[in-house]
């Protein structure tokens, strides 16, 4: 059974279709996986594996009466702990919303129920998904599992930990920030942020509404485009949504393996403040992008240091806006106040963790009359001339490369971390969900204290087909993604 | 510079009761990234229009407006802790009878 985790999403497909193996077998293998070392790691919040072996066995007893099921029906997966599912509970690892259980599920949610998927649970973030480390989760911090002391990164903590410690093939997430990419490169697993638009964010719990976008974290490109073909449908219910795609796995593989003819822009200062070792091994992968063909031509983005600061502004703003609704009138935590405004105000405090006060607190005041003009709707100027950045890069090139970090996974409490780091860990990311196009990280490689290095593709609008098919050939040259990192049994690495 | 009094006036509005270090670390934390965030007047924005969503610059989508399908009220009403009678219980907001 332990092959199983060298198969794609699409070979355990073949393999439950041809039935060589059941969905049983398959959900109780990942079942066991997370029994075993989850209790260390803390990717999950929520798991429910005797309802995930009834849905397989239900798929199961479909497929034997020789009914034409999905080609995903039977596979597993997981979904961070902020899309909603009526089965489960949603917290946004937050005491506001313990125990809380949604009386609808997400359109992504849906769409991969009904496409067969099996979910094992949800997993741990960032409360609200504010934070890059994982840290902020009211109820557990998640460890990175090549190295138990240092954070998987975030905010989608558990997702990236649980897919590189294959105790799920595939995690649902979300990026407003960087949270799909910035974990996955910690964590040497692939994350997908698809252009905004291009996965319904009904039933999501928003942070930041004009940033937010929901993606897959896998451990290969080929699983990312399998999983798109089920997140990618327009979805009514969000007036964002793009038209339906579901071609992204049939355009991959006619991928082929050369890069010959793509353009891949590197930013003017992107491999300059970087730590050693990671920058060494993002220099081996564009050297390995041009063996197969790949030119690599500079580009510049002038407004890059004012990409932190205009995201600060816009995410807080939106997140002070989204998060008034918990008031602990309707649904989630209510402080025991006899008094209405303090019934509030306790709650929200009580609620609330300290990022997430701290957010609110400055989206409020940016929101101030007197502070909206100077702050939020210069900003939202400032995001437009970041496009016009993009769209003059892209006439230069066809997808945009470098590091999605400045540093390898840093350690819990860390607080060496040069704030200048801290700040490139950000300005690697932030300007792609200002524009709102997609990008992708893979692991290439592993730089200080051996820990996974990311290398991060950033694509055009509703360009993922180029960004996964450069992905792939790039990925497929190299055995990074193939690597499993020793987990800990019993105190034993295994 | 943002004062004490800002923050509590911010976290008034925000119905956020803060306690007094809260105050004070969050008006150190505002002022670091408000004046960090000065570095946007540098740029010249003259005649640039905001840009408030990546993809709806020709407005937001609309459909015909027609009933579908919902939740039922005990649906809606299942997930809260709060319920009387089929509301939404509060505190008392009215003074008297």
């Amino acid at each position: 059974m332990d092959n199983i985790l060298g198969l794609t999403l699409a070979e355990l497909s073949a393999l439950l279709e041809r039935k060589e193996l059941s969905s049983r077998e398959l959900i109780a293998f990942y079942i066991d996986r997370i029994e075993r070392f989850d209790g260390k790691l803390l990717a999950y919040l929520y798991k429910d594996a005797e309802s995930a072996l009834k849905r397989a066995e239900q798929i199961d007893d479909r497929r034997a009466k020789g009914e034409k099921l999905p080609r995903s029906a039977g596979l597993p997966c997981a979904l961070k702990d902020l899309i909603v599912t009526s089965d489960m509970p949603t917290t946004c690892a937050s005491k506001m919303l313990e125990g809380f259980i949604s009386p609808f599920d997400a359109t992504a949610a849906k769409n991969m129920r009904e496409a067969g998927y099996i979910s094992l649970g949800k997993l741990n973030m960032d409360q609200y998904a504010m934070g890059s480390s994982g840290e902020s989760s009211y109820f557990q911090k998640t460890v990175n599992p090549w190295d138990y002391s240092r954070v998987p990164g975030g905010s989608s903590s558990g997702s990236a930990s649980a897919v590189a410690a294959r105790l799920t093939p595939v995690a649902i997430s979300s990026d407003t920030g960087g949270s799909i990419r910035q974990p996955a490169g910690f964590c040497g697993v692939t994350g997908l942020k698809p252009t905004y638009g291009r996965v319904s964010r009904f039933g999501v719990v928003s942070y930041a509404s004009s940033l937010d976008q929901l993606g897959p974290i896998t451990n290969s490109v080929e699983d990312a485009a399998f999983v798109m073909d089920v997140l990618g449908l327009n979805d009514p219910m969000d007036s964002t949504s793009a038209p339906s795609k579901t071609d992204f796995y049939a355009n991959l593989q006619r991928a082929g393996d050369s890069l010959k003819g793509v353009r891949l822009g590197l930013p003017e200062g992107h491999l300059s403040d970087l730590a050693p070792g990671l920058k060494a091994a993002v220099e081996n992968a564009l050297k390995d992008c041009e063996k197969l063909g790949a030119e690599i031509v500079n580009v510049d983005f002038p407004l890059a240091a004012k990409g932190l600061p205009v995201y600060q502004m816009i995410a807080n703003a939106e997140a002070a806006s989204n998060l008034a609704k918990y008031d602990g009138v309707k649904y989630g935590h209510r402080a025991n106040i006899a008094e209405l405004e303090e019934m509030y105000s306790i709650t929200r405090r009580e609620g609330f963790g300290p990022e997430v006060k701290k957010r609110i607190i400055l989206g409020t005041y940016i929101l101030l009359e007197g502070q909206y003009e100077e702050y939020y709707r210069r900003a939202m100027r400032i995001r437009r001339l970041i496009r016009k950045d993009y769209d003059a890069a892209f006439k230069k090139c066809d997808l945009i490369v470098g590091p999605v970090s400045a540093g390898v996974a840093f350690r819990f409490g860390d607080k060496t971390i040069s704030a200048m780091e801290m700040y490139l860990n950000d300005l690697f990311t932030v300007l792609l969900n200002l524009n709102g196009s997609c990008g992708i990280t893979v692991p290439c490689g592993f730089g200080e204290d051996n820990l996974p290095v990311g290398l991060q593709f950033q694509g055009d609008m509703f360009a993922e087909d180029a960004l996964l098919r450069a992905a792939h050939i790039y990925q497929q040259s190299t055995d990074w993604h193939k690597r499993i990192p020793a987990l800990l049994e019993n105190g034993v690495e295994r | 510079m943002i004062s004490e009094k800002d923050i509590m006036y911010v976290a008034d509005l925000a119905k956020i009761k803060l306690d007094a270090a809260e105050v004070k670390k969050f008006t150190s934390d505002l002022n670091d990234i408000v004046e960090y965030a000065a570095m946007l007047k540098e740029v010249d924005v003259a005649g640039v229009e905001p840009m408030y969503s990546p993809n709806l610059d020709e407005g937001t989508p609309e459909r015909e407006d027609v009933v579908g399908a919902s939740l039922t009220q005990s649906e809606a009403l299942a997930a809260s802790k709060y319920i009387d009678r089929g509301h939404f219980r509060v505190p008392k907001i009215i003074e008297g009878q």
